[in-house]
């Protein structure tokens, strides 16, 4: 029994870090004042490269590399539309999301065909002592390396956003631009960094979505995991901690239904393994619900900023 | 600044014109709204690049990309509209963009620094509180403290006393003398002749992006000033006809309203209109009078008392209830709240209307068929009453100019027949003859029965316009009294909160 | 970051309106020809086959006028709410919404009841419930302010999974084993052209197009409708309910997308399977926004894309190119036409 409670719980966190990665990210982004929807497409992109330059190079550090790469190369095409050209950043994410869903899913079929590969996934480490605590040592400290890196850089995430000039400076981008540009704040160049920052979590978290969970590749892999993480920016209220701590609790539910599953499947209702997985989408949706009162985006969200206005 | 010249689409901003200013002096740039003063001011301080002309400070040549450079350069700018951001406090405002605190930042020396200077300057702010509880004047002491604490040693105000009490603009060029004695230089702009003739110790008028007059103050007077700021005999006096008041318009019975903050805006507030009458709200922007008039219009639900509108009760009334019972609001924000930009003329004009008799018919349901034929004809005979400039009524109301765009409103709002008429800021930014025109029709409406509510920072427009005068202060009727009866002093110190008349003394205009 | 790019308006000639798009799809296929000779195809042979498997004989583009119609009928809806400034993403789901409608109703019905009538009632039940489940993301966002973007995107998700159970489950096909698949059904679409698959559905959708265009362009509502999605602010004090537009906009939107599903079960596969809709939904979002969001210009944005779809399945027959090409076409379109769209409405100055 306890054992079962334990791989929940490593199931939990294994599901919450692309979509901690990705959120907190995206918290970045958000925070200057663009709003990126292109994650899913992103995830994708990060995911086949991840699986490309594993298979070719049997590394999943090499892979992890290729995912960051193109996080930042879709990072900057859509820091480019929003900042630049001012396109409407909703569109333009919507762009950045079928150009990712689309191409990735082209250039692995026109390379693999039809073909199931597999790749060397990436294995999970347990920490001395830590992983030996009971319950939760096996959930929390017997994970993937990329998941150790979330506990890390999600904290210094947090503490640079509100405790340094960067953090300071991206935060008034994202709530009066038209101040900080005055006070002589760069703002493009700020929501440049932003923008790519969070693209870059968001490719790495699709490369641990391939590498670490799944090991291999195929269409939809993502699961509308990059929406999810949208979502969790909103529940989270613009704040890291509070996204990553949604994040977890989606992992839950979705480590619980899909536990529940194997459960129902050995009762004899197979088929009631659909009907779990839509409570963690619906999950979603509830958590949206719950905090939508007195919730206020950083108020320039969404809107391009121009430096000369004629009167 | 040498020669500058700006150009905007459609308009020259700054033609050729030229200043020059001393340290230890206090240098207003006078000039009415769009004269060019505040575009000059932006080029000097980096946020805009003059087409040509050059700026030379402490006889170096220099070019800013931004105001970064201006900055560094020693001068700092307090604007009309704060450049501060809410949700932050005074200390992360103060030093937001400056890089001497750290990467982690070491609140501690910044603050050390700013208790300095507010010591010496005498401008108390209190670095840990949020932008957003601050009251304007507080906002704009930390603007001063923000420019100071980079060093500024030139300092410009953008009509800095349009947020401030009497009172609190007397502190203020108090404050400016203190910092003339330390040797900086201040340019104020503003365009009102006492604060000029109060605060300036040389003057430079600007009308219509050029340089008319260059005066040491002691050379100039008020009407040689108002002459040059305008290039005609300006009128100061308005015809104001005795009308009888009709029937009750408006009621307003202990309204307590809330705010965006979590905290009430308007607190108790009680208040009469009738028909052939101007009842204006007199005030400081930001105490409340945005949330009354919203209630009052239907946008914000009250949380206690009562509102009738031609003795209907209106409380759990919608937007589209007051229209039918004919009710108008000219808003303040005309662009984001007046018009629909990406809509035609025509269409702008019957916005209230369009699923009304003459313009639509209908199908089915509740689904009526447009007759633009109708709307077009009804759009061409209000832009000739009204003087709105613009090719066709097809075309876009965004490509309209600022003064055509407040006509429209005004236009569309004064002649569908509403008998109530609330007015906000009507002629806040605009151009005297704009100005004047506007404020002809208000007094027209109130000659043809109607009744006008105007809400006004404007505190001379108010007490000529209207025929009773009530002051808001955070949130609450502080005076109510008929204009020309109470001294100018006594109206600051109601507006600055500092007096209060009893609500005995206040329910006397009702009578 | 010493190079600026000044963005400034200049007004849009007709003449620019309509260039722009097509140097946009050039690009495109530019840039997909390149793609095509990365896979080891040649450009020439791709592009050949292509256009081919999309005009080449009277029966192949009477296929690509069945495939437009899901499109057609899409695209009108997302452009519909579009205008009132809501996001429906969810097209995808409530497409899958409507042809369960559809397949329940029929299975249901169909021993003693006569097709006409089913297919009258599918179509009323598949508007219902793609109206229902737009209108719950619309609800959502006009009494919570949430963003309607994730909500229709997990809903997607939710009407996915809800039909892998349904068709597992009570919609399942008892004979069929191995795909999960529900029993024929007999409520139909005829066909208007013999010899050929195009069904009613094409001539409803037409329509449905031109009633939209109309509602949008000539009504009180539709000037109410593209009011509050300009500019809800003047909307609301211009007594308009910009609520209930953002409701009413997403319902009617979901609705025919859930109108769509059930056309696309009764006129083209005559069951229902999970592979209904692969993507359809998000390909009518680029649809519209090729379409300007104007009914009338989406009905040839529409057949651009039916042609896109059957010329790709083709192409993979006849050259082994990945029909995925598809989707990385429509990726690259739907980018190059926005920006496209910037440079007819801006003039983009460097330096």
């Amino acid at each position: 029994m306890l054992e079962l409670i334990t791989s929940i719980l490593n199931l939990m966190v294994v599901t919450a870090t692309p979509l901690a990665l990705a959120g907190v990210g995206e918290v970045y982004s958000e925070r200057a004042g663009v709003l990126n929807l292109g994650l899913e497409g992103i995830m994708l992109m990060g995911a086949f490269l991840s699986f490309y330059y594993t298979y070719k190079t049997g590394s999943c550090l090499i892979g992890y590399l290729a995912s960051l790469l193109v996080g930042i190369i879709l990072g900057l095409l859509m820091a480019f539309m929003s900042v630049t050209l001012k396109l409407n950043q909703v569109i333009a994410g919507m762009g950045i999301f079928f150009l990712g869903f689309g191409l990735s899913d082209f250039l692995f079929r026109s390379i693999f065909g039809a073909e199931h590969v597999m790749i060397k996934k990436s294995a999970q480490v347990g920490l001395p002592i830590l992983s030996k605590i009971p319950v939760v040592g096996g959930a929390f400290f017997k994970q993937y390396p990329m998941a150790y890196l979330s506990y890390i850089l999600i904290p210094v995430m947090w503490f640079m956003l509100y405790k340094s000039r960067w953090g300071l400076s991206l935060r008034a981008v994202g709530e009066n631009p038209r101040a900080a540009d005055t006070l002589g704040v760069n703002v493009y160049l700020v929501r440049y960094l932003a923008v790519i920052i969070g693209s870059a979590m968001a490719g790495i978290a699709g490369g641990f979505l391939c590498l670490a969970v799944v090991g291999l590749f195929f269409e939809n892999l993502t699961f509308g995991m990059g929406f999810i993480a949208i979502g969790l920016v909103y529940f989270g209220k613009w704040d890291p901690l509070r996204t990553w701590a949604g994040s977890l609790l989606f992992g839950f539910a979705w480590s619980v239904s899909t536990t529940l599953q194997e459960v129902f499947t050995k009762m004899g209702y197979p088929s009631a393994t659909y009907f779990l997985l839509m409570i963690p989408y619906l999950s979603i949706i509830l958590a949206l619900i719950a905090v939508s009162r007195g919730t206020r985006s950083p108020s320039a969200l969404a809107v391009p900023y121009r430096r000369e206005e004629a009167r | 600044m040498r020669n500058i010249i700006k150009r905007f689409p459609g308009v020259v901003a700054n033609d050729d014109v030229s200043i020059e200013v001393y340290p230890g002096e206090v240098l207003a740039l006078l000039g009415e709204n769009g004269a060019g003063k505040t575009t000059l001011m932006n080029i000097l301080y980096g946020l805009y690049k003059p087409d040509s002309g050059e700026i030379i400070v402490s006889g170096k040549q220099v070019s800013f990309r931004s105001p970064r450079d201006a900055i560094l350069n020693g001068i700092g700018m307090v604007h009309q509209h704060f450049m501060l951001i809410d949700d932050f406090t005074v200390v992360e405002n103060i030093i937001l963009g400056l890089s001497e605190f750290g990467i982690i930042i070491d609140f501690k020396t910044a603050i050390r620094r700013i208790e300095e200077i507010s010591r010496k300057f005498g401008l108390q702010v209190d670095p840990y509180r949020k932008i957003w509880q601050l009251s304007a004047g507080e906002k704009q002491r930390v603007e001063i403290v923000k420019a100071l604490f980079r060093n500024a040693k030139i300092l410009i105000l953008d009509e800095p006393t349009s947020v401030l009490t009497p009172q609190e603009s007397e502190a203020l060029f108090k404050t400016l003398r203190k910092f003339v004695e330390a040797g900086m230089a201040v340019i104020f702009i503003t365009h009102k002749l006492q604060e000029v003739m109060a605060v300036a110790d040389r003057i430079v008028v600007l009308r219509k992006g050029k340089v008319v007059g260059r005066l040491r103050r002691e050379e100039a007077t008020i009407p040689q000033l108002a002459r040059m700021m305008v290039g005609r005999e300006v009128l100061f006096k308005l015809e104001k006809k005795p009308v009888t008041p009709g029937k009750k318009a408006l009621e307003v019975k202990g309204l307590w309203v809330m705010g965006d903050k979590g905290v009430p805006a308007v607190k108790d507030v009680s208040l009469q209109l009738r028909c052939g009458e101007i009842l204006g709200i007199a005030g400081i922007a930001g105490n409340g009078q945005k949330e009354l008039v919203e209630a009052i219009y239907g946008l914000r639900s009250p949380i206690k008392g009562t509102i009738k509108i031609f003795g209907y009760d209106m409380v759990r009334g919608t937007v589209r209830d007051r229209i039918l019972r004919g009710i108008s609001l000219i808003p303040e924000e005309r662009i984001r709240i007046g018009i629909i930009p990406d809509f035609s003329t025509a269409e702008n004009l019957v916005l209230e209307q369009v699923d009304f008799e003459p313009f639509s018919k209908p199908i089915l349901g509740s689904i009526k068929k447009i007759d633009f034929e109708k709307i077009n004809r009804y759009a061409e005979k209000l832009i000739k009453e009204f003087n709105i400039v613009t090719p066709s009524p097809s075309t876009r109301a965004a490509n309209l100019s600022g003064g055509n765009i407040q006509r429209l409103i005004l236009a569309r709002e004064l002649s569908r027949g509403s008998d109530l008429i609330i007015a906000e800021e009507p002629t806040a930014g605009l151009d005297v003859g704009a100005t004047e025109y506007i404020r002809k029709l208000l007094l027209e409406a109130r000659s043809n029965g109607k009744a006008v509510l105007l809400v006004s920072g404007e505190l001379s427009e108010v007490l000529s316009l209207s025929d009773k005068v009530v002051v808001m202060y955070e949130g609450e009727i502080v005076g109510g009294f008929k204009p020309d009866t109470l001294s100018l002093e006594d109206v600051g110190l109601l507006m600055a909160g500092a007096k209060r008349m009893s609500r005995e003394e206040v329910a006397k205009l009702w009578t | 970051m010493d190079l600026k790019i000044k963005v400034e308006e200049r007004e849009a000639s007709l003449f620019t309106f309509i260039l722009t798009p097509i140097i946009a799809f050039l690009f495109a296929f530019l840039v997909g020809g390149i793609l095509m000779e990365w896979a080891g195809v040649s450009p020439v042979d791709g592009y050949s086959a292509f256009l081919g498997g999309a005009f080449g004989s009277p029966r192949k583009l009477a296929d690509t006028l069945v495939r437009m119609v899901p499109f057609l009928l899409m695209g009108v809806g997302i452009a519909l709410s579009n205008r009132g400034n809501v996001l429906n993403i969810g097209a995808e789901g409530q497409f899958i919404m409507g042809a369960i409608a559809a397949t329940w109703i029929s299975m249901l019905l169909q021993d003693f009841t006569p097709w006409p009538i089913i297919t009258v009632l599918a179509f009323l039940l598949s508007l219902g419930a793609g109206g229902i489940w737009g209108g719950i993301a619309g609800y959502l966002k006009a009494k919570m302010g949430i963003n309607e973007v994730v909500t229709t995107v997990m809903m997607n998700w939710l009407a996915f999974k809800l039909l892998q159970w349904l068709l597992r489950g009570p919609l399942k096909n008892p004979e069929s084993e191995m795909w999960p698949m529900s029993p024929h059904i007999k409520a139909k679409m005829p066909i208007v052209i013999p010899g050929t698959r195009l069904h009613l559905g094409f001539i409803i959708s037409i329509l449905i197009a031109y009633l939209t265009y109309y509602l949008l362009f000539k009504t009180n509502m539709g000037f109410k409708l593209r009011a509050c999605g300009k500019n809800p602010f003047s909307a609301k004090y211009a007594g308009y309910n910009v609520e209930n537009m953002i409701i009413l906009s997403m319902i009617i939107s979901g609705g025919l997308a859930g109108l769509a599903g059930s056309i696309e079960v009764m006129g083209v596969h005559h069951f229902l399977y999970e592979g209904i809709s692969v993507g359809l939904g998000y390909t009518a979002i680029i649809v519209s926004l090729v379409g300007k969001d104007h009914p009338l210009a989406i009905i040839p944005s529409s057949f651009i894309f039916g042609a896109i779809y059957n010329g790709v399945v083709y192409l993979q027959a006849t050259t082994g190119l990945s029909y995925t090409f598809s989707k990385a076409l429509e990726g690259m379109i739907y980018i190059f036409v926005l920006i496209s769209e910037l440079l007819a409405r801006y003039r983009i100055r460097i330096g």
